[in-house]
């Protein structure tokens, strides 16, 4: 019981220290939060209020074995446009929230289960590689269409990928696979940062 | 629920006291079912050493219980298709896209169907061996000149070929055929049901067994794809294909267009107000003519693999000019044409750019005079934009 009141004041008096900061930690000088419809649903990308606040766990790591974990290069491959956090935010709200692309990410369903950027839905990169018997149900739900073994992705969505940070491979190996099946370079995207830069930045970010 | 709280906390807790009889206990148990397994498996090999073992396995991989309750099914043979056609995930593009997509599939389909199979590209032939027995390996010299044959028939005689074939149709064998037209048409009204998971289902197959894991999870991404791009019309695409294959295989053209008006009443399906003539009909003609032409403009591409689409969105849109569609009737002054009876939108646009899916230009066009496709009226005077 006296636990319980003592959590309730603890969320009561967090609310109204955010509240009194709520501004202090903008995502640009102009833009202190960025509200974003897509598919009927409004997501808010807003700032950690809190100038105290630090990375812990996972995402505090400064070194992991490589190999796998290496560290990525800022363009993946030939016309494949890299992001940063703004980008990626204007992709979501040009292109996903008009229903021409999709952010995804591309790590496994556990840590995307975990809390991913608003807005990103989850393909693992082994389901995008060609051994994945099933890849063309995909591509196919990503707007590509099939006849005699010859994509057409012209009627294909964009896609921006991203996964646990720089140090991990899953969104560029997702992209080359895309890229090997034919499609387009220009409507593959790299958000290099990852969940490890939006975190760093303090940004929103929410489980499914 | 004081006196509940022993009890829970001893379950949980009691595993962990296991003692060291308990832990030996267990080793021998484990240790004599590993035994029992490997004799088990010992006494199921050895009489299949001959080879006949490896076929069984292959067996049990092809065929998942067709009624699965994941969208995607293990590779499954031909005959589980309605199953796979209900499961199929559908794909929302633009008119333009799909008139520029179809035209593969569309030619695969009527030359399997029309026995012109020496106009389709080898790749196409060879992925169906098992549907057409006796056709000869086509050789690629052989596809410049036919496409000839074909242009000389007009669309009655295609009509009439593909009903005869189909109404010939013995077995699950011909039944395949015609669906595999049915997904042309039905790709042509803008419905995209490709061939492709078919031979994915054959290459997964050829694949060591199936990971469920991969299927599960691959059921996941199209969950939340389609959460994020809207669900597919399934139904709706299954009952429209479905009558078509009905209709084609027992009736002519009539009875196609009258199963199809049927059907759009009771809400089963709708027909694209394009494709209603200026009596209210449902233009079959049209409906092959553009398939045929896109089939012979196919060949012109098939030959050279294209991967990159725009190209072969062109070649397609120019080459599918050249007629079995009668010569366009002279336009009127002021690039008018004049509706006669039997025409639909989707015919006029045939005739004047080669193109059903063009069709709305024309109607953009003539936007003040057409309230709906479907609403074009005999006598009525058409601006056909350049």
């Amino acid at each position: 019981m006296l636990r319980n009141i003592r959590s309730a004041l603890l969320i009561v008096g967090l609310c109204v220290a955010t509240q009194a900061t709520a501004q202090d930690v903008k995502i640009t000088q102009d833009m202190g939060a960025r509200t974003i419809e897509i598919a009927g649903q409004t997501i808010t990308i807003s700032r950690v209020q809190n100038q105290e606040n630090v990375l812990t766990g996972e995402f505090a790591r400064t070194s992991r074995a490589c190999p796998p974990y290496c560290i990525e290069p800022e363009v993946v491959a030939d016309g494949v446009q890299t992001l940063g956090e703004l980008e990626v935010m204007d992709f979501l709200e040009a292109k996903v929230g008009q229903g021409l692309g999709i952010l995804v990410d591309s790590r496994v369903p556990a840590w995307y289960q975990k809390g991913s950027v608003p807005g990103a839905i989850n393909i693992p990169d082994s389901t995008l590689h060609k051994v994945n018997p099933y890849r063309g149900e995909i591509m196919k739900a990503l707007g590509a269409t099939e006849k005699d073994g010859v994509w057409n992705f012209d009627g294909a969505v964009e896609l921006a990928f991203l996964t646990h940070g720089p140090w991990s491979n899953e969104a560029s190996v997702s992209i080359l696979s895309l890229l090997d099946a034919g499609y387009p370079a220009e409507k593959l995207k790299f958000y290099r940062g990852g969940l490890q830069s939006w975190l760093m930045l303090g940004l929103t970010v929410t489980a499914p | 629920m004081v006196d509940a709280r022993p009890h829970r906390y001893s379950a949980l807790i009691r595993p962990m006291k296991m003692n060291l009889k308990d832990i030996d206990m267990l080793k021998v148990l484990s240790a004599s079912a590993v035994t029992l397994l490997v004799l088990i498996a010992v006494m199921l090999l050895v009489p299949d050493a001959d080879g006949t073992n490896a076929k069984t396995t292959t067996v049990i991989a092809q065929e998942p219980a067709p009624q699965a309750p994941t969208p995607i099914t293990a590779p499954a043979p031909v005959a589980n298709k309605p199953a796979q056609l209900a499961s199929r995930t559908a794909v929302t593009s633009s008119p333009e896209a799909v008139a520029a997509h179809t035209s593969q599939a569309v030619a695969a389909a009527l030359a399997e169907v029309t026995g012109i199979t020496d106009t389709v590209a080898p790749q196409t032939v060879e992925k169906t061996p098992r549907k057409i027995a006796p056709t000869p390996r086509p050789e690629v010299a052989a596809v410049e000149a036919e496409p000839q044959v074909f242009q000389q028939r007009t669309n009655a005689e295609q009509m009439a070929t593909i009903v005869e074939l189909a109404q010939n149709a013995e077995g699950d064998t011909d039944q395949d055929r015609v669906r595999a037209l049915t997904r042309s048409v039905l790709a042509d009204l803008g419905v995209t049901i490709s061939d492709e998971e078919e031979d994915e289902k054959e290459e997964a197959a050829a694949e060591p067994a199936p990971n469920t894991e991969m299927q599960d999870m691959t059921n996941g991404v199209l969950a939340s794809l389609s959460a994020l791009r809207g669900k597919p019309e399934e139904e709706q695409k299954k009952g429209l294909e479905d009558l078509i294959v009905q209709s084609l295989t027992e009736g002519g053209e009539e009875e196609f267009d009258d199963l199809l008006r049927h059907a759009e009443k009771s809400g089963m399906v709708v027909i694209p107000a394009e494709m209603v003539t200026s009596d209210g009909r449902v233009d079959t003609r049209t409906l092959l003519a553009s398939i045929a032409s896109k089939a012979r403009s196919e060949n012109a591409v098939s030959s050279t693999k294209v991967t990159a689409t725009a190209s072969t969105a062109s070649v397609s849109s120019t080459t599918a000019r050249r007629p079995d569609i009668p010569p366009a009737p002279p336009l009127g002054p002021g690039r008018t044409y004049r509706v006669t009876s039997g025409d639909s939108l989707a015919y006029i646009a045939l005739l004047y750019y080669g193109d059903t899916s063009q069709y709305t230009r024309i109607f953009e066009a003539n936007k003040d005079t057409l309230t709906s496709a479907s609403k074009i009226q005999i006598g009525q005077r058409l601006v056909i934009p350049k």
